[in-house]
């Protein structure tokens, strides 16, 4: 209907115009001005930035033959396609690829090679794509854990990024004007392997691989992902909102806020950056109100900030601009997605953590900063938080596994959209991409499982295939990739560790506090953030996914434990948990202990856990020592939705490597990654590299045993892994 | 069709009045600085509502896209200039989108315009200042065959030549000259009929009608200031060669047209997101 008045206004304007010929002023107004305008410098930068670019090409070319550092051989590939599947089980995979389900994986593993993937210690994905992009041990890159405490102020803080706001500030009046960037200081060490092949000239796309943030300047482009935080400065607050006065939840990773019942609906303020311009500025929110029949229609309005958006009962909006005004001049540009959960009788709403706008960010998450703006303008806003998919929300039962999904399905096609241009645009050099559902979606729905030893401990018909059908899509994606390349590409499909369910909880802090290595302040206010621990009579504590430290004198601020008790105090741990026993099942939850100066080498080992608990499948530490908390129970039933886990003994949950040329050797380790990508396009590999290369190119030989000589090579993997 | 359009100019002329009148006061530039400010933003508006505007904001979005895309990409040509023929096709499609909003802005424009000229097109004459006065005949050999025309003024305007009659052109030209202010009619005669145009000298800024036409639409559009002359009259058009109106700025003079669309393209473009419009 819009569609014919149109076409009727413009024809009558056009036919008496065309019957009766009028000199007509050539302004057409302000609107037509700027179309005509704007269209006349597109086409004048556009045409001005060809004749600079082929002007200046051949000198270009002849500089970087001239300057950059040679190469050590000839290249043995174009371009290096990788495609990382976070947490995609080899185990799995084999089955379904046995049952036939997965037919582009099985053409791999027969046109090429398939191989289970030696992961690091502990097998998270932090520390794994830590080693993948440097090809080295955590004891060279330092990233050990998500959360690592500082010795200092004896606080958990996160081991791969830190921001801090700018230093000084110009007072004036009741406004703190910043002088300076707010820094960001990275956790990695050494140097990733597309920074190396951009020294040679080289060209790289990385999207969304862990821990590159912040992003690095490189010959590429790049796109931040876990670690990214939110514009709170957290790693993800999502809000629940609702009217009903009784309903009163706990949340610790979401925030509940109020929402005023008003005739027709109701009201509420989203919350947003603390506004540091101003002294004692408080949080910035932003007003908005729901319209609603309240009819269990479940159809109503969300207006915010300017904008009217339908809503519809269980089903998400699009990503909602929101604009958070500091002060005049000084916006922070953000994008939430908003859910209703219930209209009648009361409004419940669910808001996403709300997330840095790609294309105006407020820190830098790609590089360079335009690429993200780049991928905003092309396919619109896309979830730039480091771990987008919200399992907090579905941890905390805020909205439930159907509203999970579709989440996580729509973050895998923006990631998707992203991937494909980036192939298309990166016709030599390397493309690398991780996808992050295969891991979300593991944790969340591996009580539905049944095919394991432990069984599924929650039948619900709807979602008992749920994995499977996440495998089969990663097959499909697998199959449009391999249709993108060309023989001259290298095609690699790997993931950083496997998937086990996580039905047992294990509390390292109190079992180290029944066991006389921690001393417990009950009189503390928190009981997590490790503030419960009297550390004047305390040996060890524990933070993070199966770290143990020691309270080593000089090294922690309230330090008791001389050096050298160290050696026999961890010798004293280690027996004692691998005597842990469940009383509820058979055998132990740990597998084994390592001691870091065993397991790592490097620089940086200072840094690690004193020792690292590699747990028996089926059992995980519990959220409470994560975050350096204390639980009730040393060993306690996992209840919760998040019920996959890898944090256990690495040899348990190895990852996966596909690839479309065969491997030299038959346990490659996933550190082995970057030395190989070096090696195809014939760029030394730095000796500080722990990896080894993997695709020599020896067709046929047959493959040898594992390439890591150190690190984890007391850490066999375990027979089912050979290939 | 013609009784329509005085009709419409009637309307449109007050409610132009209506809105010129508090800003006649500033003088010319700044008055012309108001009506370029409202202009913009009326246009703007429109363009909102008759464009398609998710369309516009994707076809930019994707056409800033392409232009980034030239930064990051410009080491391998081969997809340099695929995305160059990007640029263009993004382009020709905002263009497309543009389109039909720009034909339909014609209207409100070309209205917006002719009330414009006729406040800011010419200015009365000054005292003591001459000009033309051209009557145009509607029958060509009229003139050939001995019509009689004749102009009468009154006492503010002195007519100071005989009437030169050029046959090729069906017009007879006389040269007045004002001689005290105010509003005064003209009056043409052919001996049977008259015909009267309004004639301003001195005053404030206001609107000078120049031109007094007969009743065709198109004219009677383009010239709201008076009332068609009836199709049965000998007389065509009458027409006085008002001195152009030159607004000042800064010691230079400018044509309002060229002051208007730069003003008007520069408060378009600062207001369009207080009005929520992508252009």
């Amino acid at each position: 209907m819009r569609k014919l008045t149109r076409r009727s206004l413009i024809l009558l304007v056009l036919v008496p115009l065309a019957l009766h010929p009028l000199v007509v002023q050539g302004y057409l107004g302000p609107g037509a001005g700027f179309t005509i305008v704007s269209t006349f410098f597109v086409l004048f930068a556009a045409l001005a930035s060809a004749f600079v670019v082929l002007l200046t090409w051949p000198f270009r070319w002849v500089l970087k033959r001239v300057f950059r550092p040679k190469r050590a051989g000839i290249a043995k590939a174009r371009r290096v396609v990788i495609v990382g599947l976070d947490g995609q089980d080899p185990e799995l995979t084999e089955k379904w690829m046995n049952e036939g389900l997965l037919p582009n994986f099985s053409r791999l593993r027969e046109t090429g090679a398939f191989a289970r993937l030696g992961t690091t210690l502990p097998a998270e994905s932090p520390v794994a794509w830590s080693s993948f992009q440097t090809g080295c041990n955590p004891g060279k890159h330092r990233i050990y854990d998500f959360l690592v405490p500082n010795r200092k102020s004896l606080m958990p803080e996160l081991s791969s990024a830190n921001v801090t706001a700018p230093g000084r500030t110009l007072k004036m009046g009741k406004y703190l004007i910043p002088l300076g960037k707010p820094s960001i200081a990275a956790g990695r060490r050494s140097e990733s392997f597309w920074s190396i092949l951009g020294k040679f000239g080289i060209f790289s796309s990385v999207l969304r691989v862990p821990i590159t943030f912040p992003p690095e300047r490189f010959n590429g482009v790049l796109l931040s992902a876990m670690n990214v935080p939110d514009v709170k400065g957290s790693q993800g607050t999502y809000y629940y909102f609702t009217t009903d006065p009784k309903d009163k939840r706990v949340l610790v990773s979401g925030q509940q806020c109020p929402l005023e019942a008003v005739d027709g609906g109701a009201k509420g303020e989203l919350p947003g950056p603390e506004n540091t311009l101003i002294k004692d500025g408080g949080e910035l929110r932003i007003p908005f109100s729901i319209a609603s029949a309240q009819d269990g229609s479940g159809v109503g309005r969300l207006r915010i900030a300017d904008q009217t958006i339908e809503l519809r009962r269980n089903e998400y909006t699009p990503w909602v601009s929101l604009s958070y005004k500091a002060a005049v001049g000084f916006t922070v540009k953000a994008i939430a997605r908003f859910l209703l959960l219930d209209d009648s009788p009361h409004v419940r709403l669910y808001v996403t953590p709300i997330q840095i706008d790609p294309g105006s960010p407020a820190l830098p998450i790609s590089h360079p900063v335009a690429y993200s703006i780049y991928l905003a303008k092309r396919q619109g806003p896309f979830a730039t938080l480091g771990v987008a998919e919200d399992t907090s929300g579905l941890n905390e039962l805020v909205i439930g596994e159907d509203a999970f999904m579709r989440q996580a399905q729509d973050i895998h096609r923006e990631r998707e959209t992203m991937f494909f241009d980036a192939l298309s645009k990166t016709r030599s050099g390397s493309v690398v991409c991780v996808f992050d559902i295969t891991d979300r979606v593991q944790h969340m729905f591996f009580r539905f499982h049944k095919d394991d030893h432990w069984g599924a401990s929650v039948a619900d018909e709807r979602y008992t295939h749920v994995l499977r059908d996440l495998y089969v899509q990663m097959d499909e994606l697998v199959g449009r990739v391999m249709k993108e390349i060309d023989e001259k590409s290298v095609l690699m499909v790997l993931s950083d560790h496997g998937f086990k369910p996580f039905r047992r909880a294990v509390e390292l802090n109190r079992w180290l506090q029944q066991n006389g290595f921690l001393s417990e302040d009950l009189l503390a206010k928190t009981p997590d953030l490790l503030q419960r621990v009297d550390w004047s009579n305390t040996q060890a504590y524990a933070v993070g996914f199966g770290g143990i430290y020691l309270n080593l004198a000089g090294r922690e601020a309230k330090g008791i434990v001389r050096k050298e008790d160290a050696a026999r105090l961890k010798r004293e741990i280690i027996e004692k948990l691998k005597s842990l026993r469940d009383p509820e099942r058979p055998g132990s939850p740990v597998s084994e202990v390592y001691d870091r100066d065993l397991a790592y080498k490097g620089p940086y080992v200072e840094d690690a856990p004193d020792l690292v608990v590699g747990f028996a499948p089926g059992y995980r530490v519990a959220w409470e020592t994560v975050t350096g908390g204390f639980g009730e129970r040393v060993i306690s039933d996992n209840t919760r939705p998040w019920s996959g886990d890898h944090n256990m003994n690495p040899s348990q949950v190895p990852g996966m490597l596909f690839s479309n040329r065969p491997l030299d050797v038959g346990q490659p380790h996933i550190m082995d990654i970057a030395p190989t990508v070096l090696d195809l396009f014939g760029v030394p590999i730095p000796a500080h590299m722990d990896g080894k290369p993997i695709m020599r190119g020896a067709r046929g030989q047959e493959p040898s045993g594992p390439t890591v000589e150190s690190p984890l090579a007391h850490v066999p993997l375990s027979p089912r892994t050979a290939v | 069709m013609t009784s329509i359009i005085s009709g419409l100019n009637t309307v449109l002329t007050f409610l132009f009045g209506l809105v010129y009148w508090p800003l006649k006061w500033l003088g010319p530039f700044w008055s012309m600085v108001a009506l370029s400010w409202l202009g913009g933003m009326f246009m703007v508006w429109i363009f909102g509502k008759v464009s398609d505007q998710a369309a516009i904001r994707r076809t930019r979005d994707r056409l800033s896209s392409e232009l980034i895309a030239l930064r990051l990409y410009k080491d391998d040509l081969r997809i340099f200039f695929g995305i160059q023929c990007q640029v263009l096709a993004w382009t020709l499609r905002y263009l497309r989108h543009s389109l039909g909003p720009m034909l339909i802005l014609m209207v409100p424009t070309m209205i917006l315009l002719i009330q414009l000229n006729l406040h800011y097109g010419f200015r009365p004459l000054r005292v003591g200042e001459q000009t033309l006065v051209k009557v145009k005949l509607r029958d060509p050999g009229a003139l050939g065959r001995g019509a009689q025309i004749s102009l009468q003024a009154p006492e503010s305007l002195k007519i100071e030549t005989q009437g030169v009659r050029v046959e090729e052109m069906r017009e007879v030209s006389w040269r007045v000259r004002g001689v005290s202010p105010g509003r005064f009619d003209l009056t043409v005669s052919d001996g049977k009929e008259s015909v009267t145009k309004n004639v301003a000298v001195g005053g404030r800024l206001e609107g000078v009608s120049s031109m007094r036409t007969g009743e065709h639409w198109l004219t009677s559009l383009l010239y709201p200031g008076e009332s068609p002359i009836p199709s049965q009259s000998a007389i065509e058009s009458i027409e006085i060669r008002y001195p152009e109106l030159d607004i000042s700025i800064l010691g230079k003079s400018m044509n309002w047209l060229i002051l208007f669309l730069v003003l008007s393209l520069l408060f378009g473009y600062a207001f369009k997101g207080v009005l929520g419009v992508q252009i």
